[in-house]
């Protein structure tokens, strides 16, 4: 009934399968909080939020421990899981730290936004969702098969739409539906591309032999569109064009705690699955005719687009949220830039981009809902109260600085490091495409600077409307958060190679 | 035979999709794309894939479907008064829409006909080996669904949680 | 022909011929009946009773949240007949020396378990509940007194007797 190869290696396969268990222990405490959580939901009801949001730290610090484990027990030998559905990496093992952190961070957001605790929405299904969003993520950054991928990505999706909607309002409805259909259709295309992939070499992962070679082999034209379809899923995810459109609206309807999420940890997976996948479409040449296409003049033509469109949208944004969401489009083409760029430097230079791009993304949404006590996300609102709370102006300024790509913010060496790496591709390959994008990068972090700088222009050089009877509250720990994650941004500016130390032995 | 059955299932899928882009009719177009899935289901089976043809027509014939239904027949409310209104569809942007449907399956049927799928030398080596067609493909699914893809298994579970407990969250959550 | 196929081919024509002769009756019912209609033929027959309004009413939002919940359930039903077909066979479990028998249970086990507690969420927030018509008092007061209905159901019981 079953073929011989199969019955001979069924028993070698249920070890394998056994010993990669150790090295998901990070994942099955997270899936296990995430079913926990929802239990404890149904033995005793409406628990407050302190508590709940205790219980998940508890997990996400237990996650940590693990993956630290992890970090130090790692053998190269050790990476192939599951038969090759997962592969650990220490670049994997460092992103699954900083998703704990946005996770941890999302929770703290949420519980200190005071629209989000008025609408009393369902706390436990909250955290429930977002640690079941930290699950698809991890694996995300394993993934090494195109199902798994498919997979985990739906994990993420999934709970993200339901996130979305958690103000429960019309407008949180709106904003959800559109990023269910958009992102539906997406994934949709991106099951259509893979299954041509699969077409091409008779194999999902995506690190076999089997599956460059069957690329190689196959008809330029149709693996570069294939390619391009499976892509769509992770674009998606990063807002790039041309499937950004779901992002203002959703960020401008959803929670802001939400929003900082979906603007920083999907993200960073989406990005490190599209490094893997253009690490190995890159190995192909594309013969159009006779014409040859390289994977990298794609991701540049997509990059060069996500940011003009990005920039200028966000130019006549009023809306604090909305101009945060186009700053998102237009910081998803930059982080296509070290893939296009496809050397050594650009994995260095993406990675500390990535960090630094977590660390400005929470310091900003932090502050736009702390502002929300006073104003209503209207950049208008914020006349003025930077001189009456200078801490939290300077925090907004320092925070514009580094989403702009200015000195003296770790912001800027992010971006300094990506054009590096783009000109040193340049330099190798004389590719004008990747000048193109190169000179549009440079001049479009000119054109940032006006509508960045719009909030600490209204903060600081508008007078306060007089008198100001809407207190602003600022906590301690409002205060500490905002130095945790601001102090980082200036420090890596003057110490650069302390992090880079770090990245570099992320092979 | 099976050719000719072959081309009578795809007849049958092209005409009820087309049909279903024509018709204003909401409910029409949901009972056209039961004849598409099932027009797909009998594909399925038409290349031996046993378990896909039958999960096809129990999941999306018997379950979306209704779902699907069930969805336009809860959203529709009778308008101003008319009692007799049958849900229906407005066209927007035919023109450009149609222009972009017909160019992405210029495309894609480029994009096939130049894959030239036959000459793959996996599909070949598939096609020597007929033994997986003689019976039944719901062992080996079993076989592989425990060992090689053990963990999208086990993913779907956490999935369709998710999905269970948002659906209902949002289904049933009152504004 | 593959076996599988001629399996299929058997539904198949099973399927075509329910159509078939459904078609078949209706055209020999039209070439023999006579046809003429009125306005109360061509009324929609509901058992008897007076048909008021449209057919195109809203239904409730219950049976959407029931149907979503189907749809859940049965995508995991579909998953566990390959699981059904592999879990108890002799040849797999000799081979790994029994392990073959216990991997597999566990795994299912850990599926299903994650659905059950699916199915223990929705039913503790009561989405399974049916939604019950809420009786409404009335202020009506009747002026016949309730002794007079008493005394006529007194007077009907001995008559019975």
């Amino acid at each position: 009934m079953f073929s011989k190869n199969l019955v001979s290696e069924l028993s070698n396969q249920l070890n394998q399968i056994l010993d990669s268990l150790v090295w998901v222990y990070p994942e099955l405490v997270l899936a296990g909080w995430f079913l926990g959580i929802l239990l404890l939901d149904l033995v005793w009801r409406n628990l407050p939020y302190r508590i709940l949001a205790g219980i998940t730290g508890l997990g996400l610090g237990l996650t940590a421990v693990l993956v630290y484990r992890q970090f130090v027990d790692f053998q190269p030998l050790s990476g192939n899981l599951f038969l090759g559905m997962l592969q650990l990496s220490p670049a994997a093992i460092y992103f699954k730290f900083i998703f704990l952190l946005c996770i941890a961070c999302t929770v703290l957001l949420a519980g200190r936004s005071r629209l989000f605790r008025r609408t009393k929405p369902p706390y436990a299904e909250f955290l429930a969702l977002l640690l079941a969003m930290g699950l698809g993520l991890h694996l995300l950054a394993m993934s090494v098969n195109l199902l798994m991928i498919y997979l985990s990505l739906e994990v993420v999706s999934l709970s993200s739409y339901i996130l979305a909607a958690f103000h429960f309002n019309q407008k949180a409805s709106e904003g959800s539906i559109k990023y269910l259909l958009f992102g539906a259709f997406s994934s949709g295309v991106m099951l259509y591309g893979m299954s041509l992939l699969y077409g091409f070499c008779g194999t999902l992962q995506i690190t076999d032999n089997q599956f460059v070679t069957g690329l190689a082999q196959a008809d330029g034209m149709a693996v570069l569109v294939a390619g391009f379809l499976a892509m769509a899923g992770l674009l998606f995810k990063i807002s790039a064009l041309p499937f950004h459109l779901w992002t203002p609206d959703v960020y401008q309807a959803s929670p802001t705690a939400v929003v900082a999420f979906f603007a920083t940890a999907p993200k960073i997976a989406g990005v490190l699955v599209l490094w893997q996948f253009s690490q190995v479409l890159g190995k192909i040449d594309f013969w159009l005719g006779n014409v040859k296409v390289e994977w990298t003049d794609l991701l540049a033509v997509l990059a060069i687009l996500t940011i003009i469109f990005g920039n200028f949208s966000a130019l006549w944004q009023t809306q604090a949220k909305r101009m945060l969401a186009y700053s998102a489009i237009a910081h998803a083409g930059f982080l296509l830039i070290p893939l296009v760029a496809a050397n050594e430097l650009g994995r260095q230079s993406l990675f500390f981009y990535l960090t630094v791009y977590v660390l400005m993304n929470f310091g900003a949404f932090w502050l736009v809902e702390l502002m929300s006590q006073v104003a209503d996300y209207q950049i208008k609102s914020y006349e003025g109260w930077g001189n009456a709370y200078p801490i939290l102006g300077l925090g907004f300024l320092v925070v514009m600085i580094a989403l702009t790509g200015l000195p003296p913010t770790a912001g800027f060496t992010a971006k300094l490091l990506i054009f590096s790496a783009l000109w040193e591709a340049y330099q190798s390959s004389q590719n004008q495409l990747l000048l193109v994008l190169w000179v549009v990068g440079l001049l479009n972090t000119v054109v940032a600077l006006y509508y960045y700088l719009k909030i600490p222009f209204y903060l600081f050089l508008r007078p306060l409307p007089t008198p100001p009877n809407p207190i602003l509250t600022v906590r301690k720990l409002d205060y500490a958060w905002l130095i945790l994650l601001i102090f980082p941004l200036i420090f890596w500016f003057f110490k650069t190679d302390w992090l880079m130390a770090m990245l570099k032995m992320l092979v | 035979m099976v050719l000719l059955l072959f081309y009578f299932f795809c007849f049958l899928i092209v005409v009820s999709a087309f049909l279903m882009l024509l018709t204003r009719h909401i409910l029409y177009a949901a009972f056209l794309l039961l004849l598409t899935f099932l027009g797909i289901a009998a594909l399925y089976a038409l290349v031996g894939a046993d378990f896909l043809a039958v999960s096809q027509v129990v999941i999306y014939v018997g379950g979306v479907l209704v779902l699907l239904l069930f969805g336009i027949m809860l959203t529709h409310q009778p308008v101003g008064g008319q009692p007799s209104a049958a849900p229906q569809t407005e066209s927007r942007n035919l023109w450009w829409g149609a222009l972009t449907g017909i160019g992405f399956f210029a495309l894609l049927a480029q994009v096939i006909y130049k894959a030239d799928f036959t000459s793959k030398a996996w599909i070949v080596s598939a096609e020597s080996q007929k033994r997986l067609l003689n019976n039944s493909s719901i062992p080996h699914l079993g076989a592989n669904l425990m060992t090689h893809y053990l963990l999208p298994f086990e993913i779907i579970a956490i999935l369709l949680l998710v999905a269970l407990v948002g659906a209902t969250l949002l289904a049933s959550r009152k504004s | 022909m593959n076996p599988q196929i001629s399996a299929f081919g058997m539904a198949f024509l099973f399927i075509l011929g329910g159509i078939v002769l459904v078609l078949l009756g209706l055209a020999v019912a039209s070439l023999l009946r006579p046809h003429r209609p009125n306005v109360e033929k061509l009324a929609a027959y509901e058992c008897g009773e007076e048909a008021l309004g449209s057919v195109w009413g809203q239904f409730n939002g219950r049976y959407y949240v029931i149907a979503l919940i189907f749809v859940l359930f049965e995508v995991e039903l579909v998953f566990l007949f390959p699981w059904a077909t592999v879990f108890g066979q002799k040849e797999l479990i000799e081979i790994t020396e029994g392990r073959w028998g216990w991997f597999s249970l566990v795994e299912v086990w850990l599926f299903i378990g994650i659905l059950v507690l699916g199915l223990a969420y929705i039913w503790a927030k009561g989405h399974l509940e049916w939604l019950k018509p809420q009786p409404q008092d009335t202020d009506y007061q009747s002026k016949i007194p309730a002794k007079a209905y008493e005394r006529i159901n007194r007077t009907y019981q001995k008559n019975k007797t």
